[in-house]
């Protein structure tokens, strides 16, 4: 039987890779192939005999070849023993066994992910569309239809029956549910199995969409199962399989932050997607993890919960079992020796201008599009190329490290499609509606499913560079890290030499961004520099935008003292772009985000900077507004919540700062809380003897607790002060300038003295 | 984009530090003095990540006298401006 359709999930099960796939009807069917992985192993002939005798005698395998395949590092063929196993619950287990060999013998391609291997050999991918040869659900053959690629223009989302799953939490206990799909809405005070079962059955979703299903809802709908004796379909396997113990959840630490990753529940046929326990998702959608999960050939569940790293480094890893090449079991190859000097010129990151600190007229700000990302392809860095051993060229500006220029690195191979398809999709975004359809939801919404496609890539690139530099990343090696920041401080010296050699004055600089200066600046003028600049730097330079304004503050410790992360301004566009504001910041309270948000819509008409300054008046009265909220106590408790990441154990805090009491009072009432979660809380009374009253976190919090006023006055003020600091108003004259403040009135006694 | 945090700010940093005992030992109204030379230094951490020389301290001091000359000259002009228009009286 010949069959055609698009592959929606794999997994494998015993000794088979189990497929669903999706005909044209949009019905659902599954196949089974008995799989057989294989993996490569060198070294002396009679070691590696040895070798396949003990595993066979284990039953692990059943036969062997010799072949020649390409070693990673040197390129060069070497003779290695391909092994065949079993089945993909033996080969999961591999990396277990085989380390007791690891002292004679090499290891290759032993420990990727069964349905990663399975999809590299078979040449398809998630969502994508494929031809089936089967008999009885048991598949003979399976190709990729040819008139489709990855990185072809796919439209829109497959045909999904999506249902929804959250906790309603508006009693407080946390086990009233809510579901829905296809508009069919069912609501329970008290979940009950036998009611979703139904549910299920009734529509059989194809994907679950949850809010906290990984660490919350499901382990306590399992539980419910268990005690209930009965048994919610959330598999489509025609027979129960059993659910293994769920692993622990981690924190770990990324970027200087904690987070906490909670286990995931996948399920067999269907999608289970985690919305609050996949940064995938959050970033770009659905969208976004179905793009990831075609250019990665990563199961799309797993692709939700996984990082883009994981991402780029299967499509590398694919790249490399497509060509041939060996690879590489865990990480082999140690930094090479450095001596201090080396380690002085060569371990750098990026290059930061300070700001000038002001409001500025006739500002541009100019980006390198994805500039680490583009010199890895344009320079062919990667961890082979760098240091390759045959060639002498010394290219790498600062370390003179050599480029090979006889190979092309697996890292810019990989690159060099993901960035011409981020370019396209950028392209598709900012491309105006047809006029003929004018502003119509479809295009609007199109545009909208690019936008989340490019913003799932930017991620897969960024991370790309981070795992150049990581020691236990597979394709990762330090000095090839160091070449791309070498080459980028290259980059934006000569861009700031050019922009100088114009006449524009820098004001900023940031890496890949600068801002630069000059009276009456036009934007052709600066499209023309742009021109330049990715002329001489062989990376394309565009222009962000020419503002109208422009405001560098100072450090928060010290008001002379320039930063480079917090700046706004305003678009000739009438866009407000500012960074380290308060309203950006998930530690400041709503109502603070909300006032310094109607500052800025006020402040967003003033067409420059004179402008700007007579917006003063109307600022104030937005601060007073919100002052008075507060005083008269007025401001609701869900507004003053103040949200924070923990960084340890909540009994692990030596100093009683807000976050840890509020994290330690969750910890006494029975609510565990973990490294990298967030805990949001109201600050009571900051100065009070007894702890337990400084603060009350949610949902601790009831309707009868007061807030300290004078603690949010002061995050208000501050955030009128980071607006009007450059024109002379910090939070002392600001706080003097409020009608009716207990400091006015001192001031006022203390006038008549 | 991925940042790297700068090592030669924290090169700067530990240099403050290890300035403590001498900033103690200082009058109190003369510490803010050299706070600010130190802040002044930080003024131009770009260009001493890029050349990473040997001797952190060296570049600290080159980048203080930045300032100091930026200064100099900022004043001469402005007393230069002060005495023609006096002179012209």
């Amino acid at each position: 039987m010949e069959f055609q359709g698009w592959l929606f999930d794999l997994y494998p099960l015993e000794s088979s890779m189990i497929l669903w796939i999706k005909d044209e009807d949009g019905s659902l069917h599954r196949f089974e192939e008995p799989f057989r992985p294989r993996f490569y192993a060198q070294g002396k002939r009679e070691n590696l005999f040895a070798l396949f005798d003990a595993l066979r005698k284990g039953q692990w395998t059943s036969g062997y070849r010799w072949t020649r395949k390409k070693e990673f590092w040197s390129g060069d063929e070497v003779e290695v023993m391909e092994i065949e196993v079993e089945d993909p619950e033996r080969y999961a287990q591999l990396p277990q066994i085989l380390s007791q060999w690891e002292e004679d013998i090499t290891f290759y391609n032993c420990d990727i992910p069964s349905p990663q291997v399975y999809l590299y050999e078979k040449r398809i991918f998630p969502t994508g569309r494929c031809f089936v040869e089967a008999e009885g659900g048991r598949i003979f053959e399976i190709y990729p239809d040819p008139s489709e690629s990855v990185w072809m223009d796919d439209g829109d989302l497959p045909d999904l029956r999506i249902m929804e799953l959250r906790a309603l939490s508006h009693n407080g206990s946390g086990r009233a549910l809510f579901l829905e799909c296809e508009g069919y809405r069912l609501e329970m005070e008290h979940a009950d199995p036998g009611e979703i079962e139904k549910f299920i059955r009734q529509f059989d979703p194809d994907v679950i969409l949850s809010d906290h299903g990984d660490a919350y809802l499901f382990p306590l709908l399992f539980s419910l199962e268990r005690r209930w004796k009965t048994s919610i379909s959330w598999d489509r396997e025609p027979y129960r399989v059993e659910r293994g113990t769920p692993v622990k959840g981690h924190s770990y630490f990324s970027y200087g932050r904690i987070y906490y990753k909670a286990p995931g529940h996948l399920f067999l046929g269907r999608w289970h997607i985690d919305r609050r326990n996949s940064f995938i998702y959050g970033e770009s959608g659905i969208e976004g993890v179905i793009e990831l999960a075609r250019l990665a050939k990563i199961p799309v569940q797993r692709m939700a919960r996984t990082s883009p790293g994981t991402a780029i480094t299967s499509m590398q890893l694919d790249r490399a079992f497509q060509e041939g090449i060996l690879i590489p079991w865990r990480k082999g190859e140690p930094e090479k020796f450095k001596t201090a000097w080396d380690l002085l010129i060569a371990d750098k990151g990026g290059l930061v201008f300070q700001p000038k600190l002001g409001i500025f007229e006739d500002v541009a700000e100019i980006d390198f599009a994805s500039m680490y990302p583009t010199i890895m392809a344009v320079h062919n860095i990667s961890p082979e190329t760098v240091l390759c051993g045959c060639c002498q060229n010394q290219r790498v500006p600062e370390a003179g490290y050599t480029i090979c220029e006889k190979r092309e690195g697996i890292v810019p191979k990989t690159l060099r499609p993901i960035l011409a398809r981020r370019a396209w999709l950028k392209k598709m975004a900012l491309t105006p509606p047809s006029p003929r359809g004018g502003e119509g939801k479809g295009e609007g919404g199109k545009r909208e499913i690019y936008n989340r496609k490019q913003t799932a890539l930017k991620w897969m690139l960024v991370t790309c560079f981070g795992y150049l530099g990581y020691r236990n990343a597979r394709f990762g090696r330090i000095e090839a890290h160091e070449a791309v920041t070498a080459f980028g401080r290259e980059k934006l010296l000569q861009a700031k030499e050019i922009c100088e050699e114009e006449g524009f004055e820098l004001l900023h600089a940031i890496t890949d961004s600068l801002w630069i200066r000059k009276k009456n600046l036009r934007e052709e003028e600066v499209l023309e520099l742009c021109q330049k600049i990715s002329d001489a730097t062989e990376i394309t330079m565009s222009l962000e935008g020419v503002y109208r304004w422009m405001a560098f503050l100072p450090s928060k410790v010290n008001a002379k003292s320039p930063v480079a992360n917090r700046y706004f301004g305003l678009f000739k566009s009438g866009k407000i772009k500012a960074r380290g504001l308060a309203f950006r910041r998930s530690d400041m309270p709503p109502l603070v985000q909300e006032a310094q948000l109607r500052m800025l819509e006020i402040l967003s008409e003033a067409r420059d900077r004179k402008d700007y300054e007579s917006k003063v008046p109307k600022i104030l009265e937005v601060l007073f507004e919100y002052s008075l909220r507060l005083k008269e106590g007025q401001a609701k408790q869900e507004d003053l919540a103040i949200g924070k990441r923990i960084s340890q154990e909540p009994n692990a805090y030596k100093v009683d700062s807000l976050t840890a009491l509020a994290a330690q009072q969750l910890e006494d009432s029975g609510i565990p809380i973990h490294p990298g979660e967030k805990v949001r809380y109201v600050i009571k009374d900051a100065l009070s003897k007894n702890k337990d009253d400084r603060v009350r976190p949610f949902p601790l919090v009831s309707p009868d607790d007061s807030y300290d006023v004078k603690k949010y006055q002061e995050l208000l003020l501050k955030a009128t002060e980071e607006l009007l600091i450059h024109l002379g108003y910090n939070t002392k004259r600001l706080n003097l300038t409020l009608p009716l403040s207990p400091s006015w009135e001192r001031v006022g006694v203390r006038g008549c003295e | 984009m991925g940042r790297t945090i700068l090592p030669f700010s924290q090169v700067l940093d530990q240099e403050v530090q290890e300035w403590r005992k001498f900033r103690r030992g200082l009058r109190r109204e003369d510490q803010q003095f050299l706070d600010r030379l130190f802040e002044e230094a930080r003024l131009h951490v770009q260009a001493g990540v890029y050349a990473s020389r040997p001797w952190p301290f060296e570049t600290i001091l080159v980048s203080i006298l930045i300032e100091h000359e930026k200064a100099l000259v900022e004043l001469r002009s402005k007393l230069r401006a002060i005495e023609e228009k006096e002179g012209s009286r």
